[in-house]
């Protein structure tokens, strides 16, 4: 059962106005857009990417510049939370959101790319790249009413924007995850042991494992703790996904490297865990 | 109005196939009985039923499994095409098809998480629907796009996550006994959905070719490669290319590899089409002799792929592989290079990079890993009468397939040689595959090359370096934080893998001699094959010009 948001939408029209000095700013080219056009649009050099620019950007279909540029404006989790605090709280609509990626493309501005040569090229702030950052910012998704009237209320101040921004997930569209939510904050509350690292962990342990009670938590944070020991007992035997190595890491072997890192991602997790179910007891 | 076209999911098995037996022996195997099997009629044969690893439930392997956001996801199909297990996929349904489907769920929070899947991208619903809505008559309407995870094929490598990349739309979760049941419910959703209606496959773009059942069969997973495997998706997406172009009719002779020993596990292959393995030595004799024969039988049209690793044809085949360009015979070979015996446990290969660290290639006192500079099988190939040559890597998909399609229209011998990412040998990490591919070819450690005979009536004309950055410098010059010019070069991308670590102090700094004869190696090898290309590069007019 899903709890409708009722509120009026919030006027649009700062986020819009962030929205363009974001956008306006100068934009580092990612590693990915610079991949894209060498790979899709055989740019390989400036001058190729600045012609590129100028003449072949025109002729592309909306959904083929979303392709190219989705990945240079999609806000990352962790910028999310910097960007749109001040607006954690408001409601806005889809239609909103893709009106305001309109308005802003009727205002002709521009976006600058800096390459890796230093070179500084533009390109038409277009609603395709208005949109895709906005949306990426997940404001168009529900908030209900008794949720932002909990955070309000209830949770304090500093961590106000990242749970209102965590709740906006599908999963909090049912009643069911919402109350566990409360009532797991209550409890945080009550022994004064927020942390933003504890929200993400608890949003995503409701997201990923759906616990469909209290008592049902509890189990399935034990065996999500008992997974990742048993993952971190073989972990020097076995090779995982980790970030890059780099050449300061060089010093220790690449196994031990790997290893190490998979037990401190699952320390971390088990720490959450344990934490979550010392509130649960 | 314009409905959506499908393509047919139903598969019909040849005559002689068992289907009862093979069910049976997979099951076997599936539940750790294999051993109690009684022979028969396959294994007296050595031969594995087609497909068969379509059947392996790999689902104890993954300690992760990812993660959607299909709000981020827009489409773009890279990670279906990077996946080197057939365990990530996508589809696209019609809207209301999709209800249809979501009507037969009674549960409506399942209802729901199951609808979160798909999203209304551009690519699949904005750009169809705004010309459905002027022209309804001959336009079909625009399609819901999702992403499904095979939880018994997924090993939990991360590749898709890492080549999603700044999409941001998938991440990988920890898998435990209480989330794995769902993904198993969402595959087989996912399964019961028609396949993406032909309207909507993209033309231009040929990652869309994945979306097609019948490409996506041609390796179905279950693979015994490890995690993130730089060769299987390599293979995936030849073969997909491959059914694009001539539908079944083509087959595989491997040469001894990893690929042969991962792709043939008994009771599990991967594959659709016949294949069959040779040694390490005589794939090219092999796949020579079924191309005499196809040929007899007037099946001029059938395609012969002769695969192996850079051992096999570098190495121990080369005078077979020599003797096979030299026929003229038409015969598609496809080189996984990974620079080093990854199946026999990391020896060292001729195409094994100098300071490289392997097996008879060790660092140690009196030696800095391998002294030898690496052996270029492209350039040696391209000297064979009327040879196509390619050398690629995967993650390029425009590049990569670019150069399958030419090689499959050449009427003649094709070599493709594909860099292929080698975890274990290499000493990265699982999800790296397509990043250290990317940089391997960035820092010049392996170019991307084509030779076209048909491609003009000189060597510059024939040869094309096209996808390299910065074509026409030494190394690929980039700005740091600091604005100051920084070079990525050889020794760039050589810090960042485990085989040339004890060429590097703890701050990445080179500190051998053969690390740095490595990079002027990769240097020559560069400027000869931009001279070969009519490629003038400045910086080395530069230095011939400097008076000494």
């Amino acid at each position: 059962m899903t709890s409708v948001d009722t509120r009026q939408t919030s006027s649009i029209v700062p986020l819009q106005e962030a929205v363009i000095k974001a956008l306006t700013a100068l934009q580092v080219m990612s590693e990915q857009l610079r991949t894209k056009l060498a790979d899709h649009y055989t740019c390989l050099t400036d001058e190729q990417i600045q012609t590129f620019f100028a003449e072949g950007l025109l002729k592309l279909e909306e959904y083929e510049q979303d392709l190219l540029f989705a990945p240079q404006f999609t806000v990352k989790a962790e910028q999310r939370i910097a960007f749109a605090s001040p607006f954690a709280l408001n409601v806005y609509s889809k239609k909103d959101v893709e009106a305001a990626a309109l308005a802003i493309e009727a205002l002709k501005l521009q976006v600058t790319f800096r390459l890796a040569s230093g070179l500084e090229l533009k390109v038409p702030l277009t609603a395709v790249i208005a949109e895709r950052f906005m949306k990426s910012l997940h404001l168009h998704k529900p908030l209900s009413d008794s949720l932002r009237s909990f955070i309000e209320r209830d949770i304090p101040e500093k961590f106000r924007a990242h749970v209102a921004l965590a709740l906006r997930d599908d999963i909090f569209q049912f009643e069911k995850y919402q109350r566990l939510f409360i009532e797991l904050a209550h409890r945080l509350s009550a022994k004064a042991v927020w942390t933003t690292s504890q929200i993400d962990f608890v949003t995503n342990v409701i997201k990923t494992y759906t616990p469909q009670t209290l008592e049902d938590l509890a189990e399935k944070l034990e065996r999500l703790i008992q997974s990742c020991q048993e993952d971190m007992a073989t972990a020097e035997t076995r090779s995982y996904h980790h970030p890059q190595i780099l050449g300061s890491n060089m010093g220790s072997s690449h196994d031990h490297h790997e290893a190490q890192a998979v037990k401190d991602n699952y320390s971390q997790i088990i720490k959450n865990a344990q934490v979550l179910k010392l509130l649960l007891q | 109005m314009m409905n959506a076209t499908n393509e047919s999911n139903t598969q019909k098995f040849p005559a002689w196939y068992d289907g009862v037996r093979a069910k049976e022996v997979l099951d076997a195997y599936n539940n750790g009985g294999g051993s109690s099997l009684a022979a028969d009629e396959f294994v007296a044969k050595s031969i594995l039923p087609a497909s068969t690893g379509a059947s392996r439930d790999f689902s104890y392997i993954a300690p992760e499994l990812p993660q959607l956001n299909s709000e981020n996801c827009v489409g773009c199909m890279d990670c279906v095409t990077n996946c080197p297990d057939t365990a990530i996929l996508g589809k696209v349904v019609m809207p209301n098809t999709l209800e249809e489907a979501l009507a037969g769920i009674q549960d409506e929070e399942y209802k729901a998480h199951i609808r979160q899947q798909f999203s209304e991208t551009r690519k699949y619903y904005t750009a169809f629907q705004k010309k459905h809505e002027k022209d309804p008559e001959n336009n079909p309407e625009g399609g819901m796009f999702g992403i499904f995870i095979d939880p018994t094929k997924c090993k939990g490598c991360g590749e898709c996550v890492a080549v999603c990349g700044d999409h941001d739309a998938l991440k990988m979760v920890k898998k435990t006994p209480d989330n794995l049941p769902q993904y198993l419910s969402d595959f087989g959703f996912y399964r019961s959905l028609p396949a993406s209606p032909l309207t909507h496959i993209n033309a231009k773009d040929k990652r869309d070719i994945m979306l097609k059942p019948a490409a996506i069969r041609q390796y179905a997973g279950g693979a015994g490669s490890c995690m993130g495997c730089g060769e299987a998706s390599v293979l995936r997406q030849v073969f997909a290319m491959t059914h694009e172009k001539v539908g079944d009719r083509y087959g595989i002779v491997a040469s001894t590899g990893c690929n042969t020993v991962y792709g043939s596990t008994y009771p599990y292959n991967p594959y659709a089409a016949p294949w069959t393995n040779s040694l390490f030595e005589n794939g090219p004799a092999d796949a020579m002799g079924i191309r005499a024969f196809w040929d007899q039988q007037g099946q001029e049209d059938w395609v012969v792929w002769n695969i192996g690793g850079d051992g096999a044809m570098l190495d121990i085949g080369l005078n077979a592989l020599s003797r096979l360009l030299a026929s003229g015979m038409n015969v598609k070979v496809l080189i996984l290079d990974t620079q080093v015996y990854s199946n026999t446990g990391g020896q060292q290969s001729t195409a094994s990079y100098t300071a490289q660290e392997s097996k008879m290639g060790a660092h140690g006192t009196s030696k800095g890993g391998k002294s030898e500079k690496r052996k270029e099988i492209a350039q040696i190939a391209l000297m064979h009468p009327n040879t196509y040559v390619a050398q690629t890597i995967g993650p390029l998909t425009t590049h990569f397939y670019k150069v399958v399609e030419r090689a499959l229209a050449y009427n003649g011998p094709a070599v493709i040689s594909v860099y292929t990412t080698c975890q274990p040998e290499h000493g990265v990490a699982d999800d790296m595959a397509a990043i250290q591919a990317r940089n391997a070819m960035k820092s010049r450690a392996f170019p991307l090359m084509i030779y076209d005979p048909e491609a003009g009536a000189t060597l510059a004309q024939r040869i094309s370096l096209e996808g390299n950055p910065a074509p026409n410098r030494d190394w690929v010059i980039e700005k740091d934080a600091d604005g100051n010019d920084q070079e990525y070069n050889f020794l760039s991308w050589a810090r960042t893998e485990g085989r040339f670590r004890k060429h590097f102090d703890k701050d990445g700094n080179p500190n051998s001699q053969t690390i740095l004869n490595a990079m002027q190696d990769r240097l020559e090898n560069w400027r000869l094959i931009q001279q070969l290309a009519g490629v003038s590069n400045e910086d080395f007019m530069k230095s011939i010009a400097t008076p000494v």
